[in-house]
């Protein structure tokens, strides 16, 4: 491994975008997979780190330089603002940078520093959910023309404003959790076979 | 079923800039998504939700066409069907339709980019609007590894089966599910992502040189159509917006 320079090269870009479209994909997968059951819905926040955090580790250990992380945080926060919620990117990239320089505290070697990060970056799952608190009212008020005062009403009821902070609670756990199962699953399977 | 940005160009007959395609995606998912449904609205709405289809069919894509125009049908008729009615099962159904109808418009454009746009052209156009190397490279990376990802873990589903671990399987462990699942996707992940690095640096990428292509990227007489096309129901869609019908 090339760890002599901290800039990123087109190998490390290139790896970027191999992790990202694995992010991605588990990220949809797990979500849909989720979002069928109500009750797992609400876990989503909790549940989506724990699987997504292995990937996580994997990926910091293979480009441990600066700016590896906000790439993977636009990436994913382009994914999740598709759905027209335009702070789900700013969301995401904030969240981003915040994991980076976490990180970046461990000088991208310390194993717990990453954990912390991972915390951080897990919250990168609730940009869609953003909605619930920034621009509620104005949603509410579209959900109640297009299809009637009922269905607002009872979105209404099922996202109070304080949902939000539950969710964050929920996935800096998730994403705690999942970093410390990475971390045990690489250090299981990666050490003894050697890929670092 | 080739859901990338494809290495190698197919039959086309008309020929758009990756530029203009990445236009009309981003309009369209936008108008589609927050548009209005209901007067002068409804009809714009039905103006951009033509755009997909009619490209598919132009790039060739019969089939594809066929799947967006039967289902964009069907949900936005069950979306008006149910309107202003309440009770739990007929809200679950609103937002089922709505969500179908609002985003297959935008998610069938995105096929539509990536199934008619060559890895190079992507990165020529992107190249051409100034866009950094550090999202460029990811990007295209990203879009043409999705569907090996699919792949490696449909196989790697199959293997797992096999050994009888799965939902069904003898194995009812849940982190060893998980864990059989995931290991051999990075792995995979891991192992592919160094072949392509591999793979760049045999084609120059390195270099710090300006890269030259042999795509002919340029705007032609046929993109000039579809961002007027585009162009006219965004300005339409604005003025609806704001007037409020």
């Amino acid at each position: 491994m090339n760890g002599k320079t901290n800039k990123l090269k087109v190998k490390d870009l290139i790896v970027t975008g191999a992790f990202a479209a694995l992010y991605v994909v588990l990220l949809l997968v797990v979500v849909s997979f989720l979002g069928f059951i109500p009750i797992t819905y609400i876990l989503v926040p909790f549940l989506v780190p724990i699987i997504l955090g292995p990937v996580y580790m994997m990926y910091t250990m293979k480009v441990p330089k600066f700016g590896a992380i906000i790439i993977l945080s636009a990436i994913v926060g382009l994914i999740t603002s598709m759905g027209g919620v335009w702070y789900a990117l700013l969301w995401s990239l904030i969240i981003g940078t915040i994991a980076e320089f976490i990180a970046r505290m461990g000088n991208y070697k310390s194993q717990k520093m990453y954990v912390a990060s991972f915390s951080v970056f897990a919250c990168t799952i609730i940009g869609p959910f953003l909605m619930a608190i920034f621009a509620k009212s104005v949603f509410l008020q579209s959900c109640a023309k297009y299809y009637g005062q009922g269905y607002a009403n009872k979105l209404d009821a099922l996202t109070p404003p304080w949902i939000i902070f539950v969710f964050i609670g929920m996935s800096l756990v998730g994403g705690f959790v999942g970093a410390n199962f990475g971390k045990k699953l690489l250090r299981k399977h990666f050490d003894k076979a050697g890929i670092r | 079923m080739q859901v990338s940005l494809s290495a190698v160009k197919g039959r086309t007959k008309m020929e758009l800039d990756p530029r203009t395609k990445l236009f009309a995606m981003i309009v369209v998912s936008m108008i589609m998504i927050t548009g209005d449904i209901r007067g002068i609205g409804f009809y714009i709405g039905i103006g951009i939700a033509l755009i997909p289809f009619v490209l598919l069919l132009i790039s060739g894509n019969l089939s594809k066409a066929i799947i967006y125009g039967i289902l964009i049908t069907f949900s936005s008729f069950m979306e008006i069907m149910v309107m202003n009615v309440s009770g739990i099962a007929n809200i679950i159904f609103l937002f089922l339709s709505g969500m179908i109808s609002r985003f297959l418009p935008g998610v069938f454009m995105g096929y539509y980019l990536v199934s008619s746009t060559t890895v190079g052209e992507f990165i020529t156009a992107m190249k051409k609007m100034r866009i950094s190397d550090k999202i460029v490279i990811p990007f295209t990376v990203m879009f043409r590894f999705i569907p090996t990802i699919v792949d490696e873990n449909k196989s790697i589903g199959m293997a797992m089966k096999m050994r009888g671990i799965g939902i069904g399987g003898n194995r009812k462990n849940l982190i060893e599910l998980v864990e059989y699942r995931l290991i051999p996707v990075i792995m995979a992940t891991v192992r592919v992502g160094n072949e392509l690095s591999a793979a760049a640096l045999t084609k120059g990428l390195e270099t710090n040189q300006k890269r030259t292509s042999i795509c002919k990227i340029g705007f032609h007489f046929s993109d000039l159509i579809v961002f007027g096309y585009v162009m006219a129901g965004a300005v339409l869609f604005a003025f609806n917006q704001m007037n409020g019908f």
